[in-house]
């Protein structure tokens, strides 16, 4: 069915009328067309979210998950499970990991490390017995006196030591020469 | 850049939660000597580095033969030692000042220090309720030769009183039967 021009325009001028008129139109079906169009133009106002929330829920749907926390979360669960596996992994036998040489390397340290200690000990009970000053108990005027020298004066532990050959002293106490 | 910054901080705390504490803790008396070879300045005679693996190997290996030495060889997680020999008059005293002071502020006790004339001799240990868990060796004398030893582990007072007192930690101890081991893994590679 064709319309004529006339009844086009006429027709595109209603609708202009009904789009952009503040107040109804005088023709009632046009006026009904007017109230309903302006009904659902508030209704989807309302329906909208405030500016603020709407601007809160548009960034939250385009931020995207990033993928630092992806790789993070990723480098946990692979600590996690390889970590057991690895730490109960059967360790190399002594047989594959121990030769001739480690076993040597090994005997001259603790050798070393016992002669050091020796050598240790024997600096620092020279040390010890040099700076403790015996004292004198005045008994040379007593009866007896050697006998009670000998039970009571307290004996440097460095000449018990040299007296039973198991610590070489070659540096001498004055103290120990004493009659 | 804030959160890739976040996400490592993140796998460093998992990767340290996971990890066992019993191999922090045995660390804890572990003690860098570096510093004082490099003072002396010459390359040490003897520089042996034996870490818990070798160590878990030569007790194991020991233990048959010598279970008491096995044992004592068992407690120590790690093993430091370097030897200087003809150090001449190189003065490090300096240096080993030095590190007696960062022992002591890492919280270490000086069991002995003793100066007399160009001997020197410093013993430090780090010691838990239950053990001695490092000690630190250095026994020098100018002109002659300077020794350096960090043993660090779960190591037994009794062993180490010893070598404090009398310098015979090991006296009890068979080391024949490492001699024999050392032989006898010899002959097996011959």
């Amino acid at each position: 069915m064709n319309k004529s021009p006339d009844s086009f325009e006429l027709d595109l001028e209603r609708e202009h009328l009904l789009q952009s008129g503040s107040h109804p139109p005088q023709d009632r079906a046009l006026a009904a067309d007017w109230h309903l169009r302006n009904q659902l133009r508030e209704l989807r106002d309302e329906a909208g979210l405030p500016p603020r929330l709407r601007r809160r829920v548009l960034n939250a749907r385009s931020r995207r998950v990033p993928a630092a926390w992806l790789s993070a979360v990723a480098a946990a669960l692979l600590v996690a499970v390889a970590l057991p596996v690895l730490r109960n992994a059967p360790e190399p036998t002594p047989a594959d990991a121990i030769g001739a040489a480690e076993m040597a390397e090994l005997g001259l340290a603790l050798s070393t490390i016992h002669d050091a200690g020796r050598r240790a000990a024997h600096l620092t009970g020279r040390g010890v017995s040099r700076g403790l000053v015996v004292p004198r108990l005045g008994l040379a005027e007593l009866p007896y006196a050697d006998w009670l020298q000998r039970t009571f004066q307290p004996v440097p532990r460095t000449s018990v030591l040299r007296a039973s050959g198991t610590h070489p002293d070659p540096d001498s106490n004055p103290q120990e020469k004493q009659p | 850049m804030k959160d890739i910054r976040f996400a490592l901080a993140i796998m460093l705390f998992t990767f340290v939660l996971a990890s066992p504490a019993s191999s922090q803790e045995a660390d804890i008396g572990r003690f860098d000597l570096s510093p004082i070879a490099d003072a002396i300045g010459q390359t040490p005679k003897v520089n042996l580095n034996f870490g818990p693996a070798m160590m878990a190997g030569f007790a194991e290996t020991i233990a048959p033969s010598s279970p008491e030495l096995g044992d004592v060889i068992r407690s120590v997680a790690g093993l430091r030692l370097m030897v200087f020999e003809d150090i001449g008059d190189v003065d490090f005293s300096g240096r080993i000042a030095e590190t007696a002071a960062d022992l002591e502020r890492a919280g270490w006790t000086a069991a002995v220090e003793v100066r007399e004339n160009d001997a020197h001799v410093d013993i430090y240990l780090n010691e838990s309720q239950q053990f001695v868990q490092g000690l630190v060796l250095m026994v020098t004398e100018r002109g002659s030769e300077a020794v350096f030893a960090n043993i660090f582990g779960d190591l037994d007072p009794v062993v180490i009183g010893k070598m404090i007192g009398s310098g015979e930690a090991l006296k009890n101890l068979d080391l024949g039967a490492l001699s024999q081991q050392f032989g006898a893994i010899s002959g097996d590679d011959s």
